[in-house]
């Protein structure tokens, strides 16, 4: 059955959530040894908070995945998950705060008194990432984004909503990087 | 350098509100009392060939209206066909309307003394003189022989429409479905003509559709939703009509006409024997 639907009370956290972290940091832990990799944590409008993993292909080119969730804030239970291709500019060397722009795909659920829907969602964002430490950045993330839906589900016949097509969407995260050395 | 990122972040969120899901407004109109149109003019009475006007008159002669499927010719005259294709009399493709002149049409539209093709306007002279008071509705069939002019010919397509209801004083007993948001949007500011928006079951997006391209109503295909009068009323408290097809089945009929939408579109020339009486 999807997990998905598992989700009724908007007040506590299901436990699948914390098996899903708990298993989500044994396989991180995995990784730290691995070169190029970064954890992940941040908030974003459609992202939600969420925690991931990102494997950096390069110094200017990297690949990220995510899961995140609204913790059953604002009357609803809310998943996401996703990845995205990033390329962050490293010219002009003299800027601190270096642009670039992230593509990607998200998929998350919304599910309410009113509905659960499930949605298909492509970001477009430009992104500028700041050097915090040398090994942790944080990265500000501002754009659009296009959601197609999979699925509406009414639960009334009083009011009724659709997610935007096209939103705007913001997100802010941070990176720690393991191998400080690494570029 | 902080301030510049405390700045960043501010301006990201103010980028858009937190809200991911669009409710729409309430803007409440009464139903209107339950028509029934023949799908394609004959429904699937094997005497008639389905978009022609001999079919229009048989539905007409039947029910409240007809339901045709509208095609655009390279003259920029509507025809009534529910493919984008001109056929000869074998069923072979001789080219697409859009691309063929209505002489060029013309030629192929008589098969064993059958006519095959007709004119919107035929069947609009039609009714203005023998049935004024039915409805008609244009099933907008998407052009797809010239999918990089789409939206030029929907606009044709149109304009066309607004052209022939104005001719023939069709005020108020013209429906269009369509899925094309440049057809819609060009229609947008004509009140006489029902633009409805079509939605293949999900009746949630079809009210978003509608108030996007400025629908005044949903054309939803039967069978994917639950539809009963609370989910007609719903769609009528947005502001908004709805045509349901395609209903032949009396078990069908009966739950559908209980629901009380504005139209229904049906292949069953006996659909009026399955009405529930009231009580």
């Amino acid at each position: 059955m999807n997990i998905f639907l598992k989700i009724k009370n908007k007040n506590r956290q299901h436990p699948t959530f914390w098996g899903v972290v708990v298993l989500f940091m044994l396989v991180t832990s995995n990784l730290y040894a691995q070169k190029g990799f970064s954890l992940t944590a941040g908030w974003g409008k459609y992202e939600l908070t969420n925690i991931g993993v990102q494997w950096n292909c390069s110094s200017n080119y990297s690949l990220s995945a995510f899961a995140g969730s609204n913790f059953g804030l604002n009357n609803n239970t809310s998943w996401s998950a996703g990845m995205s291709f990033n390329h962050v500019f490293r010219k002009p060397e003299n800027w601190i705060v270096k642009p670039g722009y992230s593509l990607g795909t998200v998929f998350w659920t919304y599910n309410d008194d009113l509905y659960l829907f499930k949605t298909m969602s492509f970001p477009l964002m430009a992104l500028l990432e700041y050097p915090v430490t040398s090994f942790l950045k944080v990265r500000a993330e501002g754009g659009i984004i296009f959601s197609a839906v999979m699925q509406s589900d009414r639960k009334q016949n009083v009011t009724a909503g659709y997610p935007k097509r096209v939103d705007g969407n913001f997100a802010i995260k941070l990176i720690y990087k393991f191998n400080r050395n690494e570029q | 350098m902080s301030n510049k990122i405390v700045i960043l972040v501010l301006l990201i969120f103010l980028f858009g509100n937190c809200e991911k899901i669009k409710y729409s407004v309430d803007n409440p109109i009464a139903g209107l009392p339950t028509s029934v149109l023949m799908h394609r003019g004959c429904g699937d009475n094997p005497d008639f060939i389905p978009n022609t006007l001999a079919a229009a008159q048989f539905g007409l002669s039947k029910l409240d209206g007809i339901e045709l499927d509208i095609q655009i010719s390279k003259d920029g005259t509507l025809w009534l066909d529910h493919d984008n294709e001109v056929r000869d009399c074998d069923g072979n493709i001789i080219g697409c309307f859009q691309e063929m002149t209505d002489d060029e049409i013309l030629m192929y539209g008589v098969c064993n003394d059958t006519v095959k093709y007709n004119t919107v306007e035929s069947v609009f002279e039609l009714m203005s003189t023998k049935y004024p008071e039915s409805i008609i509705s244009l099933d907008v069939k998407g052009q797809y022989c010239e999918i990089l002019n789409t939206s030029e010919v929907m606009t044709q397509m149109a304009d066309e429409i607004a052209r022939l209801v104005i001719k023939y004083k069709m005020y108020n007993k013209v429906l269009v479905e369509s899925s094309s948001l440049a057809f819609m949007d060009e229609l947008s500011t004509q009140k006489s003509i029902g633009q409805c928006i079509i939605s293949l079951g999900d009746i949630d997006k079809g009210i978003a559709d509608a108030a996007v391209t400025k629908a005044r109503g949903v054309s939803l295909k039967y069978g994917q939703e639950e539809l009963n009068a609370d989910v007609v009323s719903l769609i009528h408290k947005k502001g908004y009509g709805l045509i349901v097809w395609v209903i032949n089945e009396p078990d069908d009929i009966v739950d559908v006409w209980n629901s009380k939408p504005d139209f229904i579109e049906t292949d069953n020339a006996e659909f009026k024997k399955y009405i529930p009486t009231s009580k």
